[in-house]
């Protein structure tokens, strides 16, 4: 089954259950502040579009957003977060035809919002820490650069 | 045309979340936990939509995936121990991600271990 944008118009039917999954998943275990629940409950299923280093650089570029939303004194890129969402929209795009292209984008656009999401829980929850960390990273410079 | 113009509306509906002016990064700065939260809640929702009762174009996966583990084998996927690389750091693999011990999201140890 193809999806499609129309898929979105499931997400009311969901949103009761899903925001009581997130409510009560919303703790992080005692070795780290992450949502292991909700990203549990976020990511099942959703492999197969994106490789695993495609996965993990959403993520990033998810991570990035949400610092620039949570913290003081960062400033995303846009033009360098654009890029870095097309690169991976683009890649693996070559071979499909304009309406498989456009359910890899959709798929993407929303693995991107979601990731975002639970960066946002997991800094505003631990905002001091959270904004503390990016501060380090963003001196440290490396894997920094979407930030200005 | 249509196509074009689907995919521009849905561009337009899904970027601005993360496209925003620093005038509006430094209103947002502003929202309270609970709006956060409710930023998780909505993601989740989207994700739940795309969740396991309604499978994806399978046309579009990758060439070559093959599911990292078996019917029915999700929670312990995802449920696996971290691993450390380094003192303070424990890496997830399911979500291709690090983060500090005591703390959140290692960037630099995520695009490291997992070569993004």
């Amino acid at each position: 089954m193809t999806f499609t944008f129309s898929k979105f118009g499931t997400c009311a039917a969901t949103a009761c259950v899903a925001a009581s999954l997130l409510c009560s998943s919303v703790r992080a275990a005692d070795d780290d502040l992450r949502l292991d629940d909700a990203w549990k409950a976020a990511m099942e299923d959703q492999e197969g579009v994106l490789t695993k280093e495609q996965f993990g650089a959403l993520n990033n570029l998810a991570y990035h957003s949400a610092v620039a939303r949570v913290c003081d004194g960062f400033n995303l890129s846009l033009e360098k977060f654009s890029k870095a969402v097309n690169d991976i929209i683009i890649a693996g795009s070559d071979k499909l035809d304009d309406e498989e292209k456009l359910a890899r984008q959709t798929h993407i656009l929303v693995a991107l919002g979601t990731s975002h999401g639970l960066f946002l829980a997991e800094g505003t929850l631990h905002k001091e820490i959270f904004c503390k960390e990016a501060a380090t990273a963003k001196s440290d410079g490396e894997n920094a650069n979407l930030w200005e | 045309m249509k196509q074009s113009l689907s995919r521009s509306l849905l561009i337009a509906a899904l970027l601005p979340a993360f496209m925003l002016t620093p005038m509006q990064q430094a209103q947002a700065k502003h929202s309270d936990v609970g709006a956060a939260i409710a930023g998780g809640i909505v993601g989740l929702a989207v994700g739940a939509a795309l969740s396991t009762k309604h499978h994806q174009n399978e046309t579009i996966y990758y060439p070559g995936y093959q599911p990292p583990y078996p019917a029915g084998g999700y929670n312990p996927y995802w449920q696996q121990p971290p691993f450390s690389p380094a003192p303070g750091v424990l890496c997830y693999q399911a979500q291709q991600a690090c983060y500090n011990v005591g703390g959140g999201y290692a960037g630099k140890w995520s695009a490291r271990v997992f070569g993004f």
